[in-house]
């Protein structure tokens, strides 16, 4: 009878407490882990969308530099007209005819996947003398990440709104 | 000699228990050590790219308002405990602010074509002048 007590009692309801205790710990350790991760992960989205906001600010708020620029003397980019949100025709037509190199670097995304392009309320492309305000590519289907920012702004002599995409990924 | 029987049983089982349970908790250590390095380097990371960000922000700001624009802005002199450095480095394919710290870069290309000078911990001046961005 004692030889038997003994061998039962490493399985006993101390030992399942002590068992249950330990796992209780290191599932919580678990659980505040992927939590923290998934903080950081929004955190790291919206330092990124941020900065988009801002660089698609600059586009259509700023003149760019020199304030005339074409495609040969452009330094810095931007398409408003002096009007905030309204898009300079000439300078957006000079924009997406440059090489991708040089469209690449000046919008700040020299090496990274992006999208630009100038659409209409129903979602098309617009076009201009035959050229459509599109730039990079759509092909984010298998990016981790993907940032998109849409802006509200009107093309110079014509009263129809249009909008202003950019995905990066 | 019933009550001193009992005692050593209490030491073996005690032991036993705590055998195990240090097993299961050396056996997990690994892991936990490891999602705590993650941790610390990815705040360190995150915190890194919001001062890259600040600073992309001043400068897109100050290029945005144009001549006579200035404004003083203040940035941490440490990142999770650990010093950093700033350089603002020009290559052919634009201006690109480094963040260097201990355990990592953050890297961020900017829109401004003309910068000179380069932000520094704790307290700046940035100012455009014709549109060539300076920091003081």
């Amino acid at each position: 009878m004692m030889e038997k007590r003994r061998r039962g009692q490493i399985f006993s309801a101390d030992f399942l407490v002590g068992v249950i205790v330990v796992l209780f710990v290191m599932t919580s350790l678990q659980v505040y882990h992927s939590r923290i991760m998934e903080d950081i992960r929004q955190e790291e989205k919206l330092v990124f969308q941020e900065s988009l906001a801002s660089r698609t600010d600059t586009l259509i708020l700023f003149r760019g530099e020199p304030k005339n620029w074409d495609n040969e003397t452009v330094k810095t980019l931007g398409f408003s007209t002096g009007v905030p949100n309204e898009l300079n025709e000439t300078k957006l037509i000079e924009y997406f005819q440059m090489e991708d190199e040089k469209s690449e670097s000046l919008l700040g995304f020299y090496e990274r996947d992006f999208y630009l392009s100038i659409e209409n309320k129903t979602g098309d492309v617009v076009e201009i003398d035959g050229i459509e305000l599109k730039r990079g590519n759509k092909n984010w289907q298998d990016a981790e990440n993907i940032y998109a920012v849409e802006r509200d702004i009107s093309l110079y002599g014509t009263s129809k709104g249009s909008i202003m995409r950019l995905v990066v990924w | 000699m019933l009550h001193s029987e009992r005692s050593g049983q209490v030491s073996i089982e005690f032991m036993a228990y705590f055998g195990i349970l240090l097993s299961i908790f050396v056996a997990f250590s690994p892991v936990i050590f490891n999602q705590a390095v993650e941790i610390r380097k990815r705040s360190a990371a995150i915190k890194a790219a919001r001062i890259g960000a600040s600073i992309e922000k001043e400068i897109n700001t100050a290029v945005r308002f144009g001549d006579g624009y200035s404004r003083n802005f203040t940035l941490p002199d440490k990142i999770s405990k650990s010093d950093y450095s700033l350089q603002i480095n020009s290559s052919e394919h634009g201006n690109f602010l480094s963040l260097k710290w201990n355990e990592g870069v953050e890297t961020r290309q900017l829109i401004a074509s003309e910068i000179q000078g380069e932000p520094i911990k704790g307290k700046n001046l940035i100012k455009n002048s014709d549109g060539i961005i300076y920091f003081e």
